[in-house]
């Protein structure tokens, strides 16, 4: 019961003789287990709901009795639940707007036109307000919906329910058999130039067919239809139909069909389309029939199917809840458990019959604005991207009434509205208080503020261990990361024609030997036979030397890394190729790609940095040695890629490899604690980088994220 | 100063012509907020007001000289002129100068310059704040008589009776002169006298009866309510427009315009008629009395910010009590039904707790009568709102009065808008300013003293209870008296009052006292009081417009003292009495007396209530106090204007 029993105005509405106009009818619903009667003005469409208490008021408006004349019998008759005089005020204020009293004077000329100015002004108010929501009602389909229903009858009912089901069932089955042939290169296909084409041919036609899927429920729920227009969502046409001419009906599922009756539809149409293209050739009619299915079935569920939003699902859920206007009562519930519950008052009343609705309504509002938020964000950033300079201040005006506007009118109600008099201490205290918490939480409070990037593992001067000599290797005689000295023994090559090159060539070095001693007469034999048995040697020579190289040797003091990893035994390797690498630990180093945003941060607030392997807890101190001057944009290993499973993306346009897509700056990192650590090194391996900050509050670190993102969508 | 300082308009009981005041859209009173502490210098302004002073005095010298008979001709003349060309700066000029001449020859008084400052200001509708003792009511009668002049009428209205019958009375001469009628409402004129009142050019009148006059015309008018309809009424025969009062709502001057327009603006006016539907049920409100007698408060209910709310338990025990007897007397009983039974005790505990004896009511012949809080007199005719009276009547024991129906209903805020021209005048509006401006659309202009003030303040004495004040008071009244002094003890209620008028009995000090309870003598009380050696105990009354003549001895001894005994409301009603002294040039001093008891302080909360010296404390709860009666004015306006967007169905508007 809201305020005193007496009202203060009463004296100017007790003697009125108020009766219900002829066109408004009364109808009997159930709403979470209680009754509740509908008034429905066949006129206008209009529908109002009211409690068994008002309906008690409204049975007795009748032309003869005055309204406290009412007042004292249904006082009587209700007796605990009897009405205030502020609550009839109300009640007969309600009829009067919703225009359904007539009979206490024939026309007050004057109250007219200022309803009808004010409504206007209302309209104009909802166009000004959501600028990205404009809706212009286009034509009477009454007639058109009443002739073709009978056509359609027979398809709401259990007939319509079961065809439904086989023929989307069926689909769902074929759409699952050709998952691969229907989810590939969707992109491509989804935003090719003739597609878009098509789109926008079958586009209207599905939406009509789903606007009058909520006709004809309607019409079978026994509402009429008077409005049907285009609603411009975001520069889109969007058709709308006004159904609101079923909530007069008593039957819950009859109204939940009219809410649903569009997804139904587009959905039956997917469906269809889902098995004719899995049947059709490759061809206009196969991807029109695809773009049916795309539009039909993916858009819906995405947009019309979210109760978060006003359309169709919304009013499914508001039915089936048995919470009509769903949304404003949940947003006025809220609003009166902050008044109770926050700022303490008692002379509130809540929206909620019950703590389980009062649950719901909370819940609805709190995530429904949360979620609309996010929307209008998106929304916002698509059209100032979209379309520059309008599309800029339409974007800001949308954030103005969705964020600043509210947070205005919540000023305004703190600072002016008396009913929240003797609470306006505490309101203010609640507001600045989250505020404070708030800034206090973003901006003073320092949390913990790293950058982590990846790095890898890198030598400035490597000395490669070539091979000698070809052969298949036979033995390694040390492991990866094992410090070596100049002229060790690495590992044994096995070339057996190298043996039998020397042995050969032996044996010619004997034979031309024995020549020479044999023609040490002829003076001329014996300069042509020297002459052979040199060649001979140098010839052994360079064989034994290739014999020796299948022994591996170190070419100098260092560590030795295998960057390609240990050659498996038994393979065969080519001479000149490299197998391993020495490194000197001094220049050993973890080389990183730096975001150019980051560079800032790295260069002048680093505390410490650490490093990871992959796979490996232990982290190492490091520190930061030299970070590139300019930035680049080509990445220093493969590793670091998408492609090599690290985070960077490469320009696809790009001609030569390894050419990021953003720039980026290079900053090398001390390796030597990778290196004491004896963990096992190995070059061009991943190795994760923190680069620990000061402390910083986190909404700084957003305020420049935000700043960074904003500016990079206009930054072409 | 714009070319026409009044727009005129017919002037015509069937007509009654009256500004339309739309209700206020969302951003007006955020936008009257922000111009509310936007405004003009008060320097710039005075210094606009004083650039029309030389023209006066040039054009006051050229009349002076003028024989009766030519002074007669030439405002003959200037009526001429000024009913012809309305209302121009030059002719407001020329007719201040004669109204300044005609005073000097009938009364022997001829208005200072801030006396003409302050008639400029309220001819261009604004608020002018003369400090008190300033002579406003010489003032009202330069744009009264000018505006009068120009063919528009004129409302001087004041806070009570007496002011309006003396003000009248003392000015008359100079409007006589001025070939201009006077009329005098006061609550006991009848109807007839009342219309003859309204007709005449100048009416003077109390806020109270006005508004009444003009909720009475409005049930008369019935649903009549434009000029075209109410003609057309009359034409056929439907509309006795003899037995309307008012011509239409021109140019009300508002003397006391804080007290009027803001302090008792916090109720709104009813016109009630006697009930004759609902007869009423004294056996169901014994019941409930007693019922309320077993409530405890901080258990059953609580107090909130100057009001009771039931508490859960106390919700839990009215419903036993009601299951209880409605079985035991039917289901037809009165119990019967949540709202009116919580209703009904919420009644039955403000009956029993809120209201205290000689503080908000008196009872005088068996009857009970609400008393003023603000000017501490008694409200005739005044009821609280049904079963309420009935209650605290039968809490008197007095016999319960008839019940009374409401037939119609106005705030004070709706009405002077509703004016075409609004002006006031006080000695205390500074305070109020973004107020008066933000519900009436009126700026205040400081008009500076005549000459300087001659008041000393000695100061505040603290007292930890009652006797120890009262004791005090007396020897510092019998103290000066002996001194010749005349004394002016302000008390906060009437029973305060009472208590000291016994102290200074029992000790043998001769004096008079002025209260609710004993205002049959009010002019002669105050004639006295300015007497050498006189002691005067009074409540509020003794307040606005209240002049205390001092005779020369009483002069000689150093002028009136004024004991203020106990804090106000608000901090202007002790202005307003400490200016009670030292009038006009005379010497006077002000003193107050102050008690740990005061019931002010129950505006505190907490540790607010004892920690501090008591005067801050009590100023501290002063301003609580008039910060909340302000948003109770605010939420009372709010709340009417939303009640009306509401009704538009009523056809009503009041």
């Amino acid at each position: 019961m809201a305020g005193t029993l007496y009202s203060q105005h009463w004296h100017r509405v007790a003697d009125l003789r108020l009766r219900l106009r002829r066109h408004a009818s009364l109808h009997r619903h159930e709403y979470r287990g209680k009754p509740w009667y509908v008034l429905h003005d066949t006129l206008t469409g209009q529908v109002h709901r009211f409690t068994p208490e008002a309906y008690q008021v409204i049975g007795r408006l009748d032309g003869q009795r005055t309204l406290g004349e009412i007042w004292q019998q249904v006082s009587a008759s209700l007796g605990d639940a009897m009405p205030t005089q502020q609550e009839m005020i109300g009640l007969i204020g309600r009829l009067h707007n919703a225009n359904v009293l007539a009979g206490h004077r024939d026309i007050d000329i004057g109250e007219l036109s200022r309803r009808q100015r004010k409504l206007q002004r209302s309209k104009w108010q909802q166009v000004i307000r959501s600028p990205l929501g404009i809706r212009i009602p286009l034509l009477d389909p009454e007639r058109f919906v009443a002739a073709t229903y009978p056509l359609v009858k027979p398809l709401i009912g259990p007939f319509g329910a079961f065809l439904w089901l086989a023929t989307v069932g069926l689909a769902l089955v074929v759409a699952t058999l050709h998952w691969q042939a229907l989810t590939e290169n969707l992109a491509d296909r989804v935003l090719g130039i003739d597609n878009l084409l098509l789109m926008a041919l079958v586009y209207p036609l599905i939406k009509a067919l789903h606007e009058l899927g909520h006709a004809w429920t309607t019409k079978d729920a026994g509402g009429e239809v008077h409005e049907i227009g285009i609603m411009l969502l975001v520069f889109f046409p969007v058709p709308y139909v006004d159904a609101s001419a079923a909530a007069a009906c008593p039957e819950k599922g009859k109204r939940m069909l009219v809410g649903a009756a569009g997804i139904l539809v587009e959905l039956f149409l997917a469906a269809l389309a889902m098995l004719v293209w899995a049947m059709a050739e490759p061809g206009a009619l196969r991807s029109l029939m695809f773009n049916v299915m795309l539009i039909a079935g993916v858009s819906t569920l995405l947009f019309n199917g979210n109760p978060l939003l006003r359309f169709d699902a919304y009013y499914v859920l508001a039915d089936w809840l048995e919470i009509p206007n769903l949304g404003s009562r949940a947003n006025r519930q809220l609003g009166y458990a902050i008044k109770r519950y926050l700022l303490g008052r008692r002379d509130v009343t809540g929206e909620a019959g019950s703590r389980r609705e009062a649950m719901w309504l909370v819940l609805y509002s709190v995530m429904s604005f949360a979620y609309r938020l996010v929307i209008m964000v998106a929304i916002a950033v698509f059209v100032a991207t979209r379309y520059l300079f309008v599309g800029v201040l339409l974007a800001l005006w949308s954030v103005f009434m969705t964020l600043v506007f509210p947070a205005l009118k919540l000023l305004k109600a703190i600072t002016m509205d008396s009913r929240l008099e003797g609470s306006r201490r505490r309101a203010w205290s609640w507001l600045l208080g989250t505020l404070a918490v708030l800034a206090l939480l973003l901006f003073a409070l320092p949390l913990p503020y790293a950058t982590v990037v990846q790095g890898v593992v890198d030598s400035a001067e490597p000395t490669h261990v070539r091979l000698g000599a070809s052969g298949r290797l036979n033995d390694i005689l040390v492991e990866d990361g094992d410090w070596v000295e100049r002229g060790d023994v690495l590992m044994h090559l096995d070339a057996p024609e190298l043996a039998s090159e020397v042995s050969r060539l032996e044996a010619q070095r004997r034979e031309a030997d024995l020549r020479l001693q044999a023609s040490v007469r002829e003076a001329q034999s014996v300069a042509m036979e020297r002459e052979n048995l040199e060649l001979v040697e140098e010839r052994l020579a360079d064989a034994r030397l290739r014999a020796a190289a299948t022994l591996v040797t170190s070419p100098r003091d260092g560590r030795l890394l295998m960057p390609q990893g240990r050659p498996e035994l038994g393979q065969f390797l080519q001479r000149g190729e490299s197998v391993a690498v020495v490194v000197r630990d001094e220049d050993l180093r973890v080389r990183a790609f730096l975001p150019v945003h980051r560079r800032a941060a790295v260069n002048e607030r680093a505390r410490e940095v650490t490093l990871r392997l992959p796979g490996a807890d232990a982290e190492v101190a490091s520190s930061l040695q030299w970070l590139s001057p300019r930035a680049t944009r080509e990445v220093p290993s493969e590793t670091l890629t998408r492609e090599g499973g690290g985070p960077i993306a490469l320009d696809p346009q790009a001609r030569e490899p390894l050419i990021a897509f953003r720039q980026h700056y290079l900053a090398d990192f001390d390796a030597r604690g990778l290196i004491r650590q004896e963990l096992p090194l190995r070059l061009d391996e991943r190795v994760y980088v923190r680069i620990e900050h000061p402390p910083e509050p986190i909404g700084h670190r957003w305020w420049r994220e935000l700043r960074r993102h904003f500016l990079r969508l206009f930054d072409r | 100063m714009t070319a026409a300082l009044l727009q005129r308009y017919p002037v015509d009981v069937l007509h009654r012509p009256e500004r339309q005041v739309p209700p206020p859209g969302a951003l007006e009173m955020p936008w009257h907020r922000i111009r509310a502490v936007c405004r003009l210098p008060g320097g710039w302004q005075r210094w606009r007001l004083r650039r029309a002073l030389p023209a006066i005095h040039r054009l006051g010298e050229r009349l002076s000289a003028l024989g009766d008979v030519a002074l007669d001709a030439y405002i003959e003349s200037l009526r001429d002129r000024l009913l012809a060309e309305g209302l121009s700066p030059r002719l407001s000029r020329e007719a201040f100068a004669t109204v300044r001449e005609v005073a000097w020859r009938e009364l022997g008084m001829a208005h200072h310059d801030v006396q003409l400052m302050g008639g400029l200001a309220l001819l261009e509708g604004k608020v002018a704040e003369m400090p008190t003792g300033e002579g406003k009511t010489l003032t009202a009668t330069l744009p009264a008589a000018t505006a009068a002049l120009a063919g528009v009428p004129v409302h001087v209205v004041t806070v009570n009776d007496y002011l309006a019958g003396r003000d009248a009375q003392a000015m008359t001469p100079i409007y006589a002169r001025l070939g201009l009628t006077v009329g005098v409402v006061t609550h006991e004129r009848s109807p007839r006298q009342r219309r003859a009142a309204y007709a005449a050019d100048i009416t003077y009148c109390t806020n109270k009866e006005l508004v009444f006059d003009y909720l009475r015309d409005g049930r008369e008018l019935g649903s009549e309510c434009t000029p075209l309809q109410a003609h057309a009424a009359s034409l056929r025969g439907a509309l006795d427009q003899h037995r309307l009062l008012l011509r239409g709502l021109h140019f009300a001057i508002v003397d006391e315009a804080d007290s009027v327009m803001l302090d008792e603006a916090r109720t709104p006016l009813i016109l009630s008629g006697p009930d004759e539907g609902e007869p009423l049920d004294i056996a169901l409100i014994d019941e409930v009395l007693t019922l309320s007698e077993r409530y405890r408060e901080g258990e059953d209910f609580v107090r909130e910010s100057g009001r009771l709310h039931l508490t859960e338990a106390g919700k839990v025990r009215l419903v036993e009590q009601a299951e209880r007897r409605l079985a035991a007397q039917g289901e037809r009983s009165g119990w019967l039904g949540k709202a009116r039974r919580e209703w009904l005790l919420q009644q039955a505990l403000v009956a029993r707790h809120q209201f205290q004896r000689d503080r908000h009511y008196l009872v005088r012949d068996g009857q009970v009568q609400i008393i003023d809080e603000h000017t501490g007199r008694v409200l005739a005719d005044r009821r609280w709102e049904r079963g309420l009276q009935q209650m605290v009547e039968r809490l008197e024991g007095c016999r319960p009065s008839e019940p009374n129906r409401t037939l119609a209903r106005l705030t004070y805020q709706r009405f002077f808008r509703r004016y075409q021209h609004l002006s006031g005048m006080t000695g205390t509006a500074c305070e109020v300013r973004g107020e008066l401006w933000w519900t009436y659309r009126l700026r205040v202009v400081s008009i500076p003293p005549h000459r300087p003030s001659r008041r000393r303040h000695l100061g505040v004495h603290a007292f930890d209870d009652d006797d120890g004040r009262w004791q005090w008071v007396a020897e510092r009244a019998a103290q000066l008296a002996a001194r010749r002094r005349p004394v002016l003890i302000a008390t906060a209620s009437l029973a305060d009052s009472e208590v000291l008028s016994r102290r200074l009995e029992a000790r043998g000090l001769e004096h008079a006292v002025l209260n609710a309870r004993q205002d049959a003598e009010e002019a002669a009380t105050v004639a006295r009081a300015g007497c050498a050696g006189a002691i005067t105990v009074a409540t509020s009354m003794a307040g606005r417009g209240t002049d205390i003549a001092l005779d020369e001895e009483a002069r000689e001894a150093g002028g009136l003292h004024v004991i203020i005994a106990g804090r106000h409301d608000a901090s202007r009603i002790d202005r307003q009495i400490a200016g009670r002294c030292a009038r006009q040039g005379d010497p006077g001093s002000v003193e107050y007396a102050l008690s740990d008891t005061d019931p002010l302080l129950d505006e505190l909360a907490g540790w607010q209530r004892h920690i501090g010296p008591l005067p801050v404390r009590l100023s501290r709860a002063q301003r609580q106090r008039e910060r909340r009666h302000a948003r109770e004015r605010a939420r009372l306006l709010d709340a009417d204007w939303r009640e009306n967007e509401l009704l538009g169905f009523s056809g009503k508007t009041e």
